[in-house]
Order: C-alpha cells, then sequence, then structure tokens
C-alpha cells in the first residue's frame, strides 16, 4: 500500500517567529571621547631633576618625571617580536644609562596607567590615573586630580629615588637666583615682574630650607 | 492672489541641501619639524642589515684639551682616554590605513574620496607622524627649566637658554612648544623690558617653515606643535641645538609587482576587495627618532 504522503509547507509557507534582538545604537563616535590619541608610555624618574611644587602642603620639593614613550620608533624602542607589542628592552637600557629610572606601571596599586577609546578609531588616549579625560559640549577637557598626582610623586621620591644631592639643589637655586635678579631688575617698572619676583623668592626660600650640606668626606 | 510658484512648494523638484563644490581642511595641525636643520637626518636604512643602529659619538677636536707638561722637557706623558659615547635608533613602521565603498566614491560630490586624493594625503600623514616622534622626545632631556603647574614665561625661556649656554651647545636652536606654552609665553613677554627682540615669522618665513613657525627670539626659532606630550598637567616642550635630536627613515625597495606610489620613506598601497566593494588605501612610513646626546637640549615644563 503506498503511503500517504502528508503536504509539506513550504519554507515561504512555513510561521517563522523570531525573539529579534534590539536595534543596535549607532555608533559614528557618539559618546566617545574626541581628545587626540596618545600612544603608550611610562613615567621615569631622574636623581637630577627636582622642583619646587605649590601643592596642598605649601612650596614642596618633589620630583619631576620624566616621559618614556613605548611606541616603536621613538627613543630606540623596536617593533616587537613573537607577539609582543614592541621591544622597549634596548630604549629602557639606553635610559637607565642615562639616569632615568623607568617606574614601571604596577608601582602602584591597581596601575598608574589607563587607555580610554577616542573617535579616532584604533587609536586610543593613553594618560594617567590622575587624569580624567572629559567632554564639556565637544570640547575635550582633561581634569587632573592634583592630590593623587602629588601622592604619587612623594611615592616616587621616597621609594625610587636617593635623597637629591645638595649640590644639584644647588644649582636649581643659582637658576632661581638669575631669575630673581632678572625680576628685580624690571620691578620699579613692571608690576608683573616685581609679583614674579616676589613667588620666586618664596620659592628660593623654600629650596633653602630643605638643601642639607653633606658632611665633608673624610680624607682616605 | 493664490497659487504663487514659492520655493517652499517645490517638494518634489527641491532637494533639502546640496553639497558646495568647496571643501574646506578640518581644523588640525599639520606643522612639520622632519626637515628643521637643528634635528640630524640620519639617513635610510635600507640595505643595513637591522632594523637598529648606533650612532657612535667620539670626543675629538678639541673635546680633551692638552695640558701644560710639567717636570723637564724630557717628561714623558701618560694617555689620556678617548671619550665616546653612543644613542641607538630603531625604525619602525607606521601606518594609516582608509577604507571606502564603491558606492562612496561613485556617489562624491566633492571630488575628495577617490584614491589619489587619499595617498596624497597620507604624505600629510606621514610627516605629522614625525612631528609626533620629535615632540615626544623634546619633553624628555635631563635638564629643565619652568615650573611645575605655573604659566610658561619668557623666564622659563631664559632658564632654558642659560642651560644650553652652560653645556656649549653650539647652535641652530629649536624651541618646540605646545600652543598653551606659546600663549603664556606671549602673554609673558607683553611685560617684558630688555634689548630681545621677538621676531614674528613673515609671510616667506611661514611658505618655507609651514605654519606652526612662529617667529624667533634670542636666535632660536620657535615652532608651535600639538603634538608636545602632557603629563603630571603639564606641558612638555623644549629648547635644543643640532645633534640633541636625530631621525632616520627606511625605504620599502620599489617593486614593479606590486602597484604602490613610493615618496621617499613613504609608501602607499591600494588593496581591492572586491566581494565587498571596498578598496583599501594604506600608507607606511618606517622611520625611527632619537636623543643622540642630552646635555645638547633642555626641557621646558610649564602648565599645561
Amino acid at each position: 500500500m503506498a503511503t500517504k504522503l502528508k503536504p509539506q509547507a513550504s519554507p515561504t509557507q512555513r510561521l517563522v517567529g523570531s525573539e529579534g534582538k534590539r536595534v543596535a545604537k549607532p555608533v559614528n563616535g557618539v559618546g566617545l571621547l574626541s581628545h587626540e590619541p596618545t600612544g603608550d608610555f611610562l613615567l621615569m624618574a631622574h636623581p637630577g631633576l627636582w622642583g619646587i611644587v605649590k601643592t596642598d602642603r605649601g612650596l614642596e620639593l618633589l620630583p619631576e618625571l620624566g616621559y618614556f614613550s613605548r611606541q616603536a620608533g621613538i627613543g630606540g624602542v623596536r617593533q616587537g617580536k613573537r607577539g609582543q607589542p614592541v621591544d622597549d628592552s634596548g630604549a629602557r637600557a639606553e635610559r637607565q644609562k642615562k639616569g632615568w629610572i623607568v617606574i614601571e606601571d604596577d608601582f602602584v596599586e591597581g596601575g598608574y596607567l589607563r587607555v580610554h577609546d577616542t573617535k579616532h578609531g584604533a587609536d586610543t588616549l593613553h594618560c594617567c590615573v590622575w587624569e580624567r579625560p572629559m567632554q564639556a559640549g565637544g570640547k575635550p577637557i582633561m581634569r587632573q586630580d592634583d592630590k593623587a598626582y602629588w601622592a604619587f610623586l612623594r611615592q616616587v621620591a621616597a621609594e625610587l629615588l636617593p635623597p637629591p644631592v645638595p649640590e644639584i639643589l644647588e644649582e636649581i637655586r643659582d637658576t632661581m637666583l638669575a631669575r630673581l635678579s632678572r625680576q628685580l631688575e624690571q620691578a620699579e617698572q613692571r608690576p608683573a615682574r616685581a609679583k614674579a619676583a616676589v613667588k620666586t623668592q618664596a620659592r628660593i626660600d623654600a629650596l633653602t630650607a630643605v638643601i642639607v650640606p653633606e658632611p665633608p668626606q673624610a680624607a682616605a | 492672489m493664490a497659487d504663487e510658484v514659492l520655493f517652499s512648494s517645490l517638494g518634489d523638484l527641491s532637494v533639502t541641501e546640496v553639497m558646495e563644490t568647496l571643501v574646506l581642511l578640518t581644523l588640525a595641525d599639520r606643522e612639520s619639524l622632519f626637515q628643521h636643520p637643528a634635528i640630524v637626518y640620519l639617513g635610510d636604512a635600507a640595505g643595513q642589515g637591522s632594523d637598529t643602529s648606533k650612532i657612535g659619538l667620539i670626543g675629538l677636536d678639541g673635546s680633551d684639551e692638552m695640558a701644560a707638561v710639567g717636570g723637564g722637557e724630557t717628561t714623558a706623558i701618560s694617555n689620556t682616554a678617548l671619550t665616546d659615547a653612543s644613542a641607538t635608533v630603531a625604525i619602525a613602521r607606521q601606518a594609516l590605513q582608509y577604507e571606502m565603498s564603491d558606492l562612496a566614491r561613485i556617489v562624491d560630490g566633492t571630488g575628495m574620496i577617490n584614491l589619489p586624493r587619499f595617498a596624497q594625503s597620507l604624505g600629510g600623514s606621514a610627516n605629522m607622524r614625525l612631528t609626533t616622534m620629535v615632540a615626544t622626545l623634546v619633553g624628555n632631556f635631563a635638564t629643565t627649566a619652568g615650573v611645575s603647574g605655573e604659566d610658561m614665561t619668557v623666564d622659563d625661556w631664559f632658564d632654558a637658554t642659560y642651560g644650553l649656554e652652560l653645556n656649549s651647545v653650539p647652535g641652530p636652536y629649536l624651541t618646540v612648544l605646545h600652543a598653551r606654552q606659546y600663549a603664556d609665553w606671549q602673554n609673558s613677554l607683553r611685560s617684558e623690558l630688555g634689548v630681545l627682540q621677538w621676531q614674528p615669522a613673515t609671510a616667506e618665513q611661514l611658505q618655507l617653515r609651514g605654519p606652526g613657525f612662529k617667529g624667533s627670539f634670542g636666535g632660536s626659532e620657535i615652532f608651535v606643535s600639538s603634538k608636545v606630550v602632557s603629563s603630571g598637567g603639564n606641558r612638555k616642550g623644549g629648547i635644543f641645538g643640532r645633534g640633541a635630536i636625530g631621525c632616520k627613515t627606511g625605504s620599502v625597495p620599489p617593486d614593479p609587482n606590486i602597484p604602490a606610489i613610493y615618496a621617499g620613506p613613504v609608501m602607499v598601497e591600494f588593496e581591492r576587495s572586491a566581494s565587498a566593494g571596498l578598496t583599501e588605501v594604506v600608507g607606511s612610513l618606517y622611520a625611527g627618532t632619537v636623543e643622540i646626546e642630552d646635555l645638547r637640549g633642555v626641557s621646558i615644563i610649564t602648565d599645561a
């Protein structure tokens, strides 16, 4: 007996259901930062680089930091091999030879570097944890948490750098004294220069207060 | 009166907006420092056998000074160690890619969405990359001037110049500042007295040097670039003499089997995806920059 075939619905006749999915919002850079992208970097400290900085504690002697770019082609950083994005070993050695101390990202808990997406496609904005990129009416703004930055500088001074050598601080003071002399020469004619001279004098005083002369070394 | 022919009633015979034939460039920093005489061109890496090369520095021609010989006329003197140093430059690929659909090229009414225009634009992109690669190094000299968190002043510029002069750095000097630093510096210049005069760039100089050239002050040319890096709320510009920073490039050898445009170290290639109706324009630049001798430069670190 021949089997009677049940009529089948063609694919177009079949009732098909779909849960659907939410319509994707147009991207087109909406909500992304318009800041100019910056490449990967680390900060560096140098035993000879110090400055008097106005902080919440008054005028304070803190290290001045350098910028170690980790982009291939800049400052001896090579293109990476075996899956590594870059090879910065040679560039690090060059910096160390010149007295720099590269501050690794994990120097502070959670790392001090942050990456943000920007409107510029594949390029991202690299900045520090105390910097917050923001936008006000399309205008790129970088808000800085000064207290967090000063705390970082204090930590660098305490944990990475030797105490500043008095001769280096005296060199900085000499530069400040030359500046003060120029400002005082013009102070009578220009009130702005007189104001600047007061500021410079305060910096010189703050620096003088922290210069502790080392005892002379005993002759061998 | 009724049924006048008004523009507002020509709904089917007009379009909302048409594209102007004039297309303007967006505001961007297009200043190139690459060919400034203060930057040492270290040549092309083609055929060198490595992406990395060492620049030797040798202490001759007056670096070691003769000394009076004490004692008798036949007193023997001892050897002086030759001073040498080196810096290492590595070239690496810097690249930029655009991709455009056939439909975008078909309907383009501006004359801009086409392969030759994008290829030409990649030349400018390569120049800007070199500027960034130089500007990134300017803030890294181990001698600094300026006050962290305070606006740049003429005093900072003098301090930096004294730093160079104390180290006997020969010119020509090049000052590279961020626009913020330059604006603050100009503001400070207004209250400055003295014999030094600010010489603003003339039209001819702007044509030769480009839009970032602002003029000369105290024998140094001043360039402004948005590529100067910032950190800790400060901008890191600087002033340096010839020999502080060098730049090396690498040219890809032209091959007749590879359709590409070769313009010195810049190579522009096209890649076609027929199935998707897309064309890629890829520009590549092989270049490296390096700080050759640190004492030839002073960083100027001031409020961002």
